[in-house]
């Protein structure tokens, strides 16, 4: 009863004045708007992830079945694409997110918008952003992070100590080399390079080679073809993303058909995801990464690729077929 | 003669009638969009929350935090939009014209540009001091700026012509769309991200305390529109001829001017760009009403705030838990539905 009246009274102002109603409205509203923190679930059951390095990691902990909602980054593994979406980690919607109704939102620094942020922490969810993590020497701290978020912390301990193996092999790799070859960084498809302050400048550096455009760009940028031939790189790293955008396009390998990288078949195809992502894949794509820079080196004894490799040699390939 | 009057009085009825139809519409649809939603929330209990305080602290935050604001905003930005739609398109005379044309457009996206690429540099101040309020706020800051600039261009020795106006629009649009583009060269990948998602237009995010300012200019824009329509009117039978029967044609055109300018920039600041709203809800309502102005801005208003906030009732629920950018919507919706009413005029003149 008490409903209909006040709709009753709202409709009778408003027929008078069209747009008092909404002003007296907001007023009322702004009053109206209060809020209590929740109390943080111990062990969560449902979670929601935004940001595919987290995702990564909770697969490779084996608690996947909590998962009940990622981004459009989380990719890896492709069984995690079959998981609800919310939308791209910067472009999150709230209502979205609560409605999976989670007990634990795992969210990399860079979620966004901030304002929607905000309006996440304000409704009382258990919003948890992992801080100053994308760096490729704290994805142990990253993983032990998570583990503790889902209460599962010795197993979060080993998949972190795991990554110790790829370490030591990455470091023997570097001990036995001398000087450092010219690295060009390229997209698959076009003619876009990384330069400075990006991740693939920062995985070039530790595997031990040297970013040739780190000195001249920041950032991914596009260079026109004649500038690319100018370039005389020793190794060709071509990034794509997934399985079917490897292959380096022609137009990347005739221009660069003078370079020593070519001449030498030393173009790489490398996995955007599996070098870049600062998941538990990382540490080893790093090791694949050095010795592609360094072929002659030997790994460490028993060392062993845990992951499918996801690195080739395109120019070997092509001359197969 | 007969038939004509009868036809006359049938779309007078029409006119009356439409304003307080299409208000309890909105009313309607602003309650239905408020219990619509990720989370599930009935019409009842939403009635309930809206009237006392209720223990359920999550639906409490859904329904006043997240919900209201977005569907206030849309009601007003539709609005806004439209209504500014049709000021415009008198303005100009010419059913194609929008905002844009007097740099809206450009200006806000300059601004968004401007605060997201060289937030962290040049203009870190800025965006430190603002946190999430400097994109909409230099966005409506160099909205004005641009669309200030045309209308001084526009204004030159005195006089303050259309032809002056749209030349100076076209110009000086070129000129921010050029500089937008260096920026768009310069950014990095993430601002790269963030400012396609900017130019695709959304509602959600605002809490009330930050749409506030939004709704006000809009709103007092709407208003000082509203009080124009005798006048524009007049105007719609030629500059000379208004100016014959006693009208200050110049002052007419600078007012709508600043109405149109202030009142985009707001709604453009806020929530992106959202096109279709000014060019569909105007023509759709003109071909209900007709073209007197004293029904056709308010029932602009209305229907402008009735076709954004369905829009944006579907942006958010049709494809939960993820969200559709609403511009996407407005086309899908709006081109279709026009089309229709555009046919259906056609087979009637038959």
């Amino acid at each position: 009863m008490k409903t209909v009246s006040i709709f009753v009274f709202k409709l009778n102002l408003t027929s008078m004045k069209p747009l008092s109603i909404l002003f007296i409205m907001f007023v009322t509203l702004l009053a109206n708007s209060y809020v209590h923190a929740s109390p943080q679930p111990v062990n969560p059951q449902r979670i929601v992830v935004a940001g595919g390095s987290i995702t990564e990691v909770i697969y490779a902990l084996g608690e996947q079945q909590r998962i009940v909602g990622v981004d459009s980054t989380s990719v890896y593994p492709a069984a995690a694409t079959q998981k609800p979406q919310i939308g791209y980690v910067r472009k999150i919607s709230v209502e979205g997110v609560l409605s999976l109704n989670p007990d634990l939102i795992l969210a990399e620094s860079d979620i966004g918008p901030k304002k929607m942020v905000e309006q996440l922490k304000l409704t009382g969810a258990n919003l948890v952003i992992l801080h100053e993590n994308d760096n490729f020497w704290r994805i142990e701290n990253k993983i032990e992070q998570i583990a503790k978020q889902l209460n599962v912390v010795s197993k979060g301990n080993m998949l972190a100590d795991s990554l110790q193996a790829d370490r030591k092999a990455l470091s023997y790799i570097l001990e036995q080399t001398s000087t450092k070859p010219k690295v060009l960084v390229i997209r698959s498809s076009k003619l876009m390079v990384a330069g400075a302050e990006t991740t693939a400048d920062e995985l070039v550096t530790i595997a031990g080679g040297v970013n040739m455009m780190a000195q001249t760009m920041v950032n991914w940028q596009t260079i026109s073809s004649e500038a690319a031939l100018a370039l005389n790189p020793d190794v060709i790293i071509s990034m794509g993303i997934g399985a079917n955008d490897q292959q380096p396009s022609a137009e990347i390998l005739s221009v660069f058909k003078y370079s020593n990288a070519i001449k030498n078949a030393r173009i790489y195809n490398f996995d955007a995801l599996y070098l870049l992502s600062m998941g538990p894949r990382t540490p080893q794509a790093a090791v694949e990464l050095a010795h592609a820079f360094y072929p002659k080196t030997r790994l460490p004894d028993g060392y062993q690729y845990r992951f499918l490799k996801l690195a080739e040699n395109s120019t070997k390939q092509q001359d197969e077929r | 003669m007969l038939a004509l009057g009868n036809r006359l009085l049938a779309q007078q009825r029409i006119r009356v009638l439409s304003i307080p139809v299409l208000f309890i519409i909105c009313i309607l649809v602003f309650f239905i969009a408020l219990s619509q939603g990720g989370v599930v929330i009935t019409l009842r209990e939403t009635m309930l929350m809206l009237t006392q305080p209720v223990d359920d602290q999550l639906k409490h935050a859904i329904i006043w935090q997240i919900r209201l604001p977005r569907i206030l905003l849309s009601m007003v930005v539709g609005a806004g939009l439209a209504t500014c739609g049709a000021a415009m398109q008198a303005l100009f005379r010419n059913p194609l014209a929008d905002p844009g044309l007097i740099g809206i457009a450009s200006g806000a996206a300059l601004g968004a540009v401007a605060t997201i690429v060289l937030g962290t540099s040049l203009f870190a101040n800025f965006s430190d001091n603002l946190g999430y309020y400097a994109v909409p706020v230099g966005a409506f800051l160099s909205c004005i700026a641009v669309c200030m600039f045309i209308y001084r261009l526009g204004a030159q020795n005195g006089r303050f012509t259309i032809v002056s106006l749209l030349l100076a629009g076209i110009a000086v649009n070129a000129i921010v769309n050029a500089i937008i583009g260096i920026l768009t060269l310069v950014s990095n990948e993430q601002q790269l991200r963030d400012l396609t998602f900017w130019s695709m237009g959304s509602l959600a995010g605002n809490h009330l305390a930050m749409i506030m300012p939004t709704l006000g200019i809009i709103i007092g824009c709407c208003i000082g529109l509203l009080r124009l329509s005798k006048p524009l009117n007049v105007y719609l039978l030629g500059e000379a001829q208004a100016k014959h029967v006693g009208i200050n044609v110049t002052k007419l055109k600078k007012q709508v001017f600043i109405y149109t300018a202030l009142c985009t920039a707001a709604a453009v600041a806020i929530t992106g760009v959202i096109g279709f709203v000014g060019l569909i809800v105007p023509h759709i309502m003109r071909l209900i009403l007709g073209p007197d102005h004293r029904y056709l801005l308010p029932a602009c208003m209305l229907g402008g705030a009735l076709m954004l906030s369905l829009a944006d009732l579907f942006a958010r629920t049709i494809m939960l838990p993820a969200e559709v950018p609403i511009g996407l919507i407005t086309s899908a919706i709006g081109g279709p539905f026009f089309l229709i009413m555009l046919l259906k005029t056609y087979q009637g003149a038959k």
